[in-house]
């Protein structure tokens, strides 16, 4: 836009000026040509006719007044020169032909009978003055020239005027450009800046929102509905996906029932205390608690966070509290550090969490060793941190624990179905929180975890 | 005692009814909300204990509890899956008298079964008035704990008439050898068997009587009640 208001304005100004100087030439030109005029009869002739003499004189004195006064007024120096650079009039009385120069050529110009052409482009910054010429012609004869130097002052301030006129003019025109652009282009991008919001709360776990399908111009309205469409597609077969798994747990129930009820009845008919029985019906416990904990990974995954400021020293205090006696029973020292410390979190899914966490820290934890339990704040989050004496894990082994029903293989003896820390991750998520997990030196794990310290700005 | 198993899965039913049968109980299978009601006129029809899943075809298992609460004040208890807290405070709400978890923990359910049957027990005998067992040629006197065998009294320690009392209860019902323990000497601590081993011995030996009270291998005992 820019480039092409310059490239109309230049033009526009140089034809301003043009204009202006053209005024002022033809303007001068007229002048010379009267000039021109009366110096025709201002001739000198020769001596011996007196009658002639005295007009001649006459003439050449009104000239003269002429030119003063034309100088007088307007500044403008003038003068009529014979052939041989002898002034017949000037005014201002000292001003003579210059040897070189413009003046010079226009001189020169002229005496060949030629008008002198147009003078140079005077711009407003250069201090030129404007020369014009014109020819004396008496019988064919160039006898004098009559050359105009003029200021060109006035007429620079009007161009410079003009110029200042399309300057603005231009600057007005690119102003307005610029508004109405900004105004299509934010049209325009309102819509998509919705659509940009939108999206990022649907990737944030609020699955239900949409877009409003309004304003913008139509193909970004077309592409609201489609993305409304879409989200309803992608909420439907997440639920689907969760109905799924609560379903699957659900179907296994019977059939698993069942299986346990035969097994009871194997058991009738053999020996009593039989060894492998027990261990049966062990198995049989485990699978049931499997299929228990699936269903609350699917019931998790739907979960939508309760929050609330809480006081999650106090909490973590009551969860250490409630594992105190196990850990005892085991042997294992559990130390809490839990000063009272505010964050932005569900109590009840946080309280699941640490269980899942101290539980898993206990488990692995042998005798006279310690699991260690601290509350702190920094800034932005509150963290909970837990640490183990067990044997800890290998690097590889951090990078997959959380997934689901993944045990490190030199662990997998131990109870437990391996959800867990899987619910534990995905119920914190559902609330803005991490776990993340760690070597403890010098030995063990360490967990990490942490929950914002205060609810979205508002 | 008669148990009446609502459960529309049928490998399900029928491993329940062998175990149930197994100690001693009569079970009849219904396969959907509607077969039960049908099966409880006229008034409960004589079942001790209604056993309801919830997740029947037919009707909302909700609605069957109400509807046999409705004609039948025989106990209910319902099936349900572990973590339905919901599903099982509205169940008891709508008249169910307990729950059990399904996959089944058969201990627990038989614990449970004998619970729910207790109270009716004491409630009919109140009614009824009676404070006396009468099998045959046994006669057990509750308020005087006193057992007499074709008319004579026999002499029982405290902790017999305890399980003599408690076998025949419910004559024919199997008597899982923890509950027995339980009941008669008030702990769970399982070095007990040997005492309750013991203890059936003399009682048999005591009421000369020797098939009064069956061993059930593996599980416990119960009382027969004589055909004479």
């Amino acid at each position: 836009m820019a480039a092409v208001l310059l490239a109309l304005g230049v033009p526009l100004a140089i034809s301003v000026a043009a204009a202006q100087q053209q005024t002022v030439v033809v303007d001068r030109i007229d002048d010379t040509a009267r000039f021109a005029a009366l110096a025709q009869f201002v001739t000198d002739r020769p001596t011996g006719s007196r009658v002639k003499d005295m007009p001649a004189d006459e003439r050449r004195e009104t000239l003269q007044r002429e030119l003063e006064s034309y100088y007088d007024v307007y500044g403008i120096r003038a003068g009529v020169f014979y052939r041989n650079d002898v002034p017949m009039a000037n005014a201002p009385a000292d001003w003579y032909l210059p040897e070189t120069g413009e003046v010079r050529d226009a001189f020169a110009e002229a005496l060949l009978s030629r008008r002198s052409h147009d003078p140079q482009q005077v711009w407003p910054w250069q201090r030129n003055r404007l020369v014009v010429a014109s020819p004396v012609i008496r019988d064919g004869d160039v006898v004098a020239v009559v050359v105009t130097d003029s200021p060109t002052g006035h007429m620079r301030s009007q161009t410079l005027h003009g110029w200042i006129v399309i300057g603005a003019g231009e600057i007005a025109a690119m102003l307005l450009a610029v508004g109405a652009a900004l105004r299509l282009t934010g049209w325009v991008l309102r819509p998509v800046r919705v659509l940009d919001a939108v999206t990022h709360r649907i990737a944030t776990g609020s699955l239900k929102s949409r877009v409003a399908v309004a304003g913008g111009p139509p193909e970004l309205r077309r592409l609201a509905r489609s993305f409304n469409e879409m989200a309803d597609n992608v909420e439907d077969v997440l639920e689907q996906q969760r109905a799924f798994v609560a379903d699957a747990s659900h179907q296994l129930r019977n059939p698993l029932s069942a299986l346990l009820l035969r097994i009871e009845l194997l058991a009738l008919e053999l020996p009593e205390d039989n060894e492998e029985i027990a261990s049966v019906r062990t198995e049989g416990k485990r699978l049931a608690e499997v299929l228990d904990d699936l269903l609350d990974l699917a019931l998790a995954e739907h979960a939508e966070a309760d929050l609330a400021l809480t006081d999650i020293g106090a909490l973590t205090a009551e969860r250490v509290a409630a594992w105190s006696p196990l850990a005892e029973a085991k042997g294992v020292q559990l130390v809490g550090d839990c000063p009272a410390t505010t964050a932005w979190a569900d109590p009840v899914t946080l309280s699941s969490a640490l269980d899942a966490v101290i539980d898993n820290a206990v488990k692995f934890t042998p005798e006279d060793e310690r699991v260690r339990v601290s509350v702190a704040s920094n800034g932005e989050t509150s963290t909970v941190v837990v640490t183990d004496g067990g044997p800890g894990l290998t690097d590889e082994e951090l990078v997959r624990i959380g997934d689901r029903f993944w045990r490190s293989g030199r662990h997998q003896n131990i109870k437990g179905s391996g959800l867990g820390l899987s619910i534990s991750r995905v119920l914190l998520a559902a609330g803005g929180g991490t776990i993340s997990y760690d070597h403890h030196e010098p030995h063990g794990l360490k967990v990490t975890v942490r929950v914002p310290r205060s609810g979205p700005a508002s | 005692m008669r148990l009446l198993l609502v459960e529309d899965d049928n490998h399900v039913a029928a491993a329940l009814s062998a175990v149930l049968a197994r100690h001693g109980f009569d079970v009849t299978h219904a396969r959907s909300g509607e077969e039960a009601l049908q099966a409880l006129v006229p008034e409960g029809n004589g079942f001790g204990v209604v056993l309801l899943d919830l997740g029947l075809p037919d009707q909302d298992g909700y609605e069957v509890c109400g509807k046999i609460r409705k004609r039948t004040s025989t106990p209910v208890i319902m099936v349900t899956a572990r973590a339905d807290v919901r599903s099982r405070i509205h169940g008891l709400n709508l008249g169910a008298d307990d729950y059990v978890v399904k996959p089944y923990d058969t201990g627990e359910l038989l614990a449970r079964i004998h619970a729910v049957s207790r109270r009716t027990f004491h409630e009919d005998s109140a009614e009824a008035g009676e404070n006396a067992l009468l099998l045959g040629s046994l006669r057990i006197e509750l308020s005087t704990r006193q057992v007499l065998v074709d008319g004579s009294v026999v002499q029982l320690t405290r902790k017999e008439f305890d399980l003599l009392a408690l076998l025949a209860q419910r004559p024919g019902v199997v008597f899982r050898r923890e509950q027995i323990i339980s009941e008669v000497w008030r702990t769970s601590w399982e070095g007990t068997g040997r005492t309750l081993e013991v203890h059936v011995a003399s009682l048999r030996a005591k009421l000369r009587m020797p098939a009064l009270i069956e061993t059930v291998r593996g599980v416990g005992y119960r009382l027969v009640a004589p055909t004479s």
